[in-house]
């Protein structure tokens, strides 16, 4: 089964809104919530009144279905795909420490796109003033690990994009 | 190995200082998760130099009151065969749940946290001195520092990403365990197990190294111990919450009010645990303000009482998200409206009413900053995820008296 375009299905998705909601409905200003509020109200109102708490407990149950297909299924952080989704960013951060370990090789980050820039922050968690010509960083945005991290001049560039 | 090392030394030490300072026995102390927050406090106040002495001060109190051997090993780890049964298994579980992952980050802030915890390797407290010096830039400015400090006291300073992930997600475990030995409850196990498991959102982010969640389990577990009168483990827990995020303190404050509204206004000695959360928040903040560092995401202003009507647009649109808590909330809203008996369950209501009053003041109190990243999606599910915890304990202390026969 295809994953619906709401799903979290790329790493770069994960890696910005992975943990704001189980899909990006959250980013997308939720696209189908007067629905979702409209229910949700009717099933509060079912549960202040309803006696048999098998009822409610099976409502949570049932509930649940559609956000786990994405948990166990969809989201690049499934069980089944992780280990090939944090592969890319285990490349990255371990090419990052071997052209800059900190805190040896101090750097001056001239560029961090959204993509990389939390990547930027695990391999370089403070950003101190460097005396003299700095070996500088540029994090690319785009996708993580696409291309690997090169040197050029006192430059060193990860990822891709203009 | 190092990490487990790591949390095996800290979880010991703080036994013995449980023992020691307070009359729990030592075997009760060693098999309680809860023992290893007090070496945590120590280790917290004594990264903070000479500053650390306030926090420890605002502990002493709570050592007045301590509870004997019985009552701890009734109100807490111990227990009736069967629950100790149960809760083996559902550690078991849990550790199954938030450890089967790769020692990798990949979400946001999991970088940015588990990047501080780095500075440990540097030396001890070098992640408070680096977070108090302006040159270095370490964001978010401000932020409480406790939380990326134990990940590298727990990684014994050794700088590798894995060990911080796994030292992050032993973290995790442990709130959750120091939440889970300090319920009892009635409720038929499948019932629990099928709350706990109803919000897929709380399953991400048990695999993952965020602090939300485990805010919201501290939060639960501080509650239960200062509703049996452990003040001074209360009081441990509640430093701990305020030196590892803002919203700590406000959990500390709602579990205080709520046990003051089941025992009485007059029970004076029940606040002590909030004056020692509020001594480390404070005393973070002077550090802070002494060191030169702006606040940019938790600086309080005068409230935007115009953004009033979106802020709950928002929390109901999040809220009613399917796809992230299934029904959970609606089931919540409901038990809440629904009058209980029980003195205990009013009390987890209104615990439960004031930690959402806080978020709902914090988002309107705060820089216009906050309110963008909520409009934006990026902040509401995340403090519905600190209130979880103690609604999933609402909704499973409520089913069973839902029965007619009740």
């Amino acid at each position: 089964v295809a994953a619906p375009s709401s799903a979290l299905s790329t790493t770069e998705a994960i890696l910005l809104d992975g943990a704001n909601g189980v899909t990006t409905a959250p980013r997308q200003h939720f696209p189908e919530g007067t629905w979702f509020l409209v229910g949700a109200l009717a099933i509060a109102l079912v549960v202040r009144f309803v006696k048999k708490p098998a009822l409610i407990v099976a409502l949570l149950a049932l509930a649940a279905i559609p956000g786990f297909v994405h948990v166990l299924a969809f989201r690049a952080d499934a069980p089944t795909k992780r280990w090939s989704s944090t592969e890319p960013i285990a490349r990255t951060l371990k090419e990052l420490h071997a052209k800059a370990p900190w805190p040896v090789t101090p750097v001056k980050v001239v560029r961090e796109d959204d993509e990389l820039f939390p990547l930027g922050r695990y391999a370089f968690p403070n950003r101190v003033d460097v005396i003299g010509t700095p070996l500088e960083l540029e994090l690319r945005g785009g996708v993580i690990g696409a291309q690997a991290c090169r040197e050029e001049h006192v430059r060193i560039i990860c990822g891709v994009g203009p | 190995v190092i990490a487990v090392l790591g949390l095996a030394l800290l979880h010991v030490g703080g036994a013995l200082l449980r023992h020691l300072l307070t009359r729990c026995g030592l075997k009760v102390a060693l098999v309680s998760p809860a023992s290893a927050w007090f070496s945590i406090a120590v280790l917290y106040a004594a990264s903070l130099g000479w500053w650390g002495l306030a926090i420890a001060a605002a502990l002493i109190p709570g050592l007045s009151e301590p509870v004997d051997d019985r009552r701890t090993k009734d109100a807490l780890s111990a227990g009736p065969r069967r629950a100790r049964t149960d809760r083996m298994v559902m550690f078991g579980v849990l550790a199954l749940v938030v450890l089967a992952r790769p020692f990798i980050p990949t979400e946001w802030d999991e970088f940015v946290w588990l990047g501080k915890a780095r500075f440990e390797s540097l030396g001890f407290g070098a992640g408070v001195t680096a977070a108090l010096d302006p040159s270095q830039n370490v964001i978010p400015a401000g932020y409480p520092p406790l939380w990326p400090s134990i990940v590298g006291w727990i990684s014994l300073g050794h700088d590798a990403l894995s060990t911080h992930v796994l030292a992050a997600s032993l973290l995790v475990l442990l709130c959750a365990f120091t939440a889970l030995e300090s319920l009892s409850l009635d409720t038929p196990r499948p019932w629990v197990v099928i709350v706990l498991l109803s919000a897929p959102l709380v399953w991400v982010h048990a695999r993952s190294t965020y602090v939300d969640l485990p805010v919201g389990l501290l939060g639960l577990a501080f509650f239960s111990h200062l509703r049996a009168r452990s003040l001074f483990a209360a009081g441990v827990l509640a430093v701990v919450l305020a030196g590892i995020k803002d919203e700590g303190l406000a959990q500390v404050l709602a579990a205080t009010a709520a046990v003051l509204f089941l025992e009485g206004f007059r029970a004076w000695r029940f606040v002590l645990p909030a004056v020692a959360a509020l001594t480390s928040m404070l005393t973070w903040r002077w550090l802070v303000h002494l060191h030169g560092i702006r606040l940019f995401d938790h600086a309080l202003g005068l409230p935007e009482w115009g953004w009033l009507p979106s802020l709950f647009r928002l929390f109901a649109l999040h809220a009613t998200d399917v796809f992230s808590w299934g029904v959970f909330w609606a089931v919540v809203v409901a038990m809440l409206v629904t009058p209980s008996a029980d003195k205990h369950l009013r009390a987890l209501k209104v615990m439960l009413v004031l930690l959402f009053a806080f978020s709902s003041a914090a988002l309107l109190l705060g820089p216009e900053r906050v309110r963008v990243f909520a409009e934006n999606g990026t902040l509401l599910n995340r403090l519905l995820l600190q209130l979880w915890p103690s609604a999933a304990l609402l909704v499973t202390q409520m089913l069973p008296a839902r029965t007619p026969s009740h």
